[in-house]
């Protein structure tokens, strides 16, 4: 019988790479992967699918782990030298085929998503795929060493539920303070263009879950009375894994992602130059069509105001000189709905995000809503489209009006 | 109690291409009858069609006595018993399944515990039983509810010494009145038990009778320091 | 008193100890946590915080399932008296299990009974698949995945939609009755399983 053969019959953790292939697929399929062509991204979000594999590796290591460990097989275990590798072996059948599936979805998804010049780079993505592949790691390890002192019918429950609680402690919190957590994967739900990793972050992560894993594998036991118990250096290897992972935030970086200044590169046209991120390339078939009919009818009907010599996207990481170009942040029913509207294109070209009013406590300044929805409507108008829903009275500007206004904005003012 | 009998019609089982038991046809009768063979010959999987576990290929087989059909009680050759309950509460509860009447189900367990030598156990969680112990409460749970037929598939096996020659005297004890199927690898259980032997191979049986004419068989140049050794041997097929 | 020996030997046979055990650690869990929400997991944000309390019954269901092994793996009758003990004994987990999922409302106000114990009836009948099947040391696998999928996936992503999925109900901290009817089929279709093929090859 090949070897693989025999741990398919006598493991349950190799079975788990059908449900496994189930779940990267759901994690594929589900919202229809909005913003694919990022590669930060793409790494980031088949992170969600360990949020489900983890727990149940952790399960089905802890079960093979006690099927180990029960009398009529202990002696396989712990009458060897270095009784771990036993553990080791029983453990690696289910961790390297789902390492491998997790690897191999990611690079199709790359390919899927036509990812090319990723700004956070091959190496951090690499680097961050192999995270979760070290993850998926440390949860079979952690399952193991469960399992080894638990019998059989609640090794799995005892595995998976340890595997779901650390889930929730030490991966990406929703509330607190930014600090290092073993278990933050990505899992991404927004762009992340703008964004870059954090290397030390990352290698800290590979360290510590790299050791703890290797600690947890180790755990040696021993027998009294019939009561499996972990041998002294087993309590301390586990000891030293505690102290490792409740430590670690305090000795690295708490940011796992850093800000990437870097503007966009993918410039078309002139008149205005519209410059998005490579990444983004797939959306200027979508978004730069409206633009030039708004910026075209501006200059047709005599608004020059309304058109700036550059339009250039914003990202987490950089936001142009209004004075050098006008920004563009595109919205989120670009990525999932495919849709960008002329009123979509003249709001966000319109908006003032630079200000304070709008980004902070302050308040919005007496006249600004009126100002602003008159030059959304006034643009929208010259255009060929009309303001459908504005929260205030507004009218259209005279040419003169458009360009004190907008010099008004850029300065944060409101300017009649 | 009339012990009945264990009646095999050109019994056969078959495992695809791969292995074939039979034709086999049989009748046990009252006493011992130790089955022998190579491993693979057939032995468990007779034990496990003769005890309605697996169904024959074709043939029947017949379990009855003078007053109609018989119990059957069986002890597999890798019972796995509950380890958190006692011998007592063990037996009941396979007392209780064979449909022992609530009247005589105490006394049931009573006596299966005694017949095995257990009594002094009855209490006693069967994780803290050792192997030997163990071994005759499985033999028990055979018996609890008075088969007139009792097969045990190896039940000496892992046994020391010692241990064999107490459960050889049980396994006489419960042969009193039944007809008992053993199967065992060993020759001084075939000695010290057997009023009947049959030895299988290839799933075929290759002799059936007393050990005296089975001596004879032995063939000069057989392995073994005794006549029933070489005997077993030879009509085994293997050579020294 | 032959009924009450004939119960201690069912109980003295099959996995009690174990099932008493996990049992009791979450009604100690319902009552040490009856107040705590979950607001998500990782990134990802609930519709609104889940009570542990809704989540505590997937251990009551694996455990109520467990305590419905066998401690054997004999080849013994199986007359239709055992088939009513089975269902009589799954049932009587069932309670239990109930009993113990919802002790934490003792003091807290989180959730609802109904809503509770619709999910430890889910959990129960998604547990009894494995048990049935001869892989007791399983049972956990069905009630996890299942939890985490309804965690991860069970809500649309467009927060319009204010509401889980109807397969995510165990997500829901009101109950419905129609989710309890549901869940009561579920049940009975699993108890039905279990009973006619409690998996006594089993393989733990």
């Amino acid at each position: 019988m090949s070897r693989a053969r025999f741990a398919l019959s006598t493991l349950a953790g190799p079975w788990l790479l059908l449900p496994a292939l189930g779940i990267e697929i759901a994690t594929f399929l589900v919202r229809g992967m909005p913003w694919r062509g990022e590669g930060m991204w793409t790494v980031d979000w088949f992170a969600i699918s360990l949020y489900l594999v983890g727990p149940l590796a952790a399960g089905a290591a802890a079960v093979d782990a006690s099927r180990l460990s029960r009398p009529g097989n202990l002696h396989l275990v712990v009458g060897v030298p270095r009784s771990w590798r036993v553990y080791a072996r029983a453990a690696a059948w289910s961790a390297i085929p789902l390492m491998v599936l997790h690897l191999v979805t990611i690079v199709v998804a790359l390919l899927v998503g036509d990812v090319r010049q990723p700004g956070a780079g091959w190496l951090m993505m690499s680097v961050a795929a192999v995270v979760q592949c070290f993850a998926i790691l440390w949860f079979v390890a952690l399952g193991s060493a469960i399992g080894r002192f638990v019998n059989p019918l609640l090794a799995g429950l005892a595995g998976a539920a340890a595997g779901y609680v650390l889930n929730y402690l030490v991966s990406d919190a929703l509330d607190g303070e930014p600090r290092f957590r073993l278990l933050a994967l990505g899992a991404a739900t927004v762009t992340l263009v703008g964004r870059g990793y954090n290397p030390g972050y990352l290698v800290g992560q590979l360290a510590v879950l790299g050791i703890t894993s290797a600690l947890f594998v180790v755990v040696a036991m021993r027998v009294r009375s019939g009561v499996r118990l972990p041998s002294a250096a087993g309590a301390v290897a586990a000891a030293i894994s505690v102290v490792m992972i409740a430590f670690a935030p305090a000795v690295l970086p708490d940011d796992r992602r850093i800000a990437d200044p870097r503007p966009p590169g993918h410039c078309l046209g002139e008149g205005p130059e519209i410059c998005f991120y490579y990444e983004h390339r797939r959306y200027a078939e979508l978004i730069e069509p409206r633009i030039r009919t708004l910026t075209d009818a501006a200059l047709e009907k005599g608004y020059p105001a309304f058109v700036p010599e550059r339009i250039m996207e914003v990202s987490h990481g950089y936001r142009p000189d209004p004075a050098e170009a006008r920004p563009l942040w595109l919205p989120s029913q670009v990525y999932e709905e495919g849709r960008y509207t002329l009123e979509d294109a003249a709001y966000d070209l319109l908006l003032p995000a630079h200000c304070e009013f709008l980004n902070g406590p302050a308040l919005t300044p007496e006249g600004y809503d009126e100002v602003f929805f008159s030059l959304l409507g006034t643009w929208l108008e010259i255009a060929g489209a009309k303001l459908v829903d504005a929260p205030v009275e507004h009218r259209t500007l005279t040419p003169a009006e458009v360009s004190r206004a907008l010099d008004g904005l850029a300065a944060c003012e409101v300017r009649k | 109690m009339n012990a009945g009998r264990l009646v095999l019609r050109d019994l056969t089982k078959a495992y695809g291409n791969a292995f074939t038991l039979g034709p086999l046809s049989l009748t046990l009768t009252e006493g011992v009858t130790c089955l022998v063979g190579p491993n693979g010959a057939g032995k468990s999987t007779l034990f496990r069609v003769a005890a309605k576990v697996d169904r024959p290929t074709s043939g029947s087989i017949t379990v009855e006595n003078g007053a109609g059909s018989a119990t059957l009680g069986y002890l597999p050759q890798e019972p796995l018993l509950p380890p958190s309950a006692t011998c007592e509460d063990f037996l009941y509860h396979v007392a209780w399944l064979h449909r022992v009447p609530r009247r005589q189900r105490k006394d049931a367990v009573s006596s299966a515990l005694a017949a095995v030598g257990l009594t002094d156990r009855r209490a006693t969680r069967i994780r803290k039983l050792s192997g030997g112990m163990r071994r005759r409460l499985g033999i028990a749970h055979a018996i609890v509810h008075d088969p007139a037929i009792v097969l045990l598939d190896e039940p000496t096996v892992g046994l020391d010494p010692v241990q064999r020659v107490s459960l050889r005297k049980t396994i006489d004890t419960v042969s009193r009145n039944r007809v008992v199927l053993v199967s065992t690898h060993l020759v001084e259980d075939i000695r010290g038990l057997a009023d009947r032997v049959i030895i299988l191979n290839n799933g075929g049986v290759v002799y059936d009778g007393d050990i005296s004419t089975l001596e004879k068989r032995a063939a000069p140049g057989a392995p073994g320091d005794t006549d029933l050794e070489r005997a077993i041997a030879s009509l085994m097929g293997e050579t020294s | 008193m032959a009924f009450v020996r004939t119960v201690r030997a069912w109980a003295a046979v099959h996995n009690t100890g174990t099932g008493l055990l996990t049992l009791s650690v979450v009604a100690l869990a319902s009552l040490l946590f009856a107040d705590t929400t979950m607001a998500g997991i990782g990134p990802f944000r609930f519709l609104t915080p889940v009570s542990t309390l809704l989540l505590l019954p997937a251990v009551a269901g694996v455990g109520a399932a467990v305590a419905c092994v066998s401690g054997h793996r004999l080849p013994l009758p199986d007359p239709a008296r055992a088939h009513a003990a089975r269902a009589a004994w799954a049932l009587a987990w069932t309670v239990l299990a109930i009993l113990a999922a919802n002790v934490g409302l003792v003091s807290s106000s989180g959730t609802s009974f109904s809503a509770i114990t619709r999910n430890v009836v889910i959990y129960l009948a998604l547990s009894l698949v494995p048990v049935s099947f001869g892989q007791a040391s399983l049972a956990w696998a069905p009630v996890f995945a299942y939890t985490m999928a309804a965690m991860l996936f069970g809500h649309a992503a467009n927060a319009d939609r204010f509401s889980y999925y109807w397969w995510a109900v165990v997500m829901r901290g009101e109950s419905t009755a129609a989710q309890m009817i549901t869940a009561a089929s579920l049940l009975a279709l699993g108890l039905t399983v279990y009973v006619l093929n409690p998996g006594r090859r089993i393989r733990t």
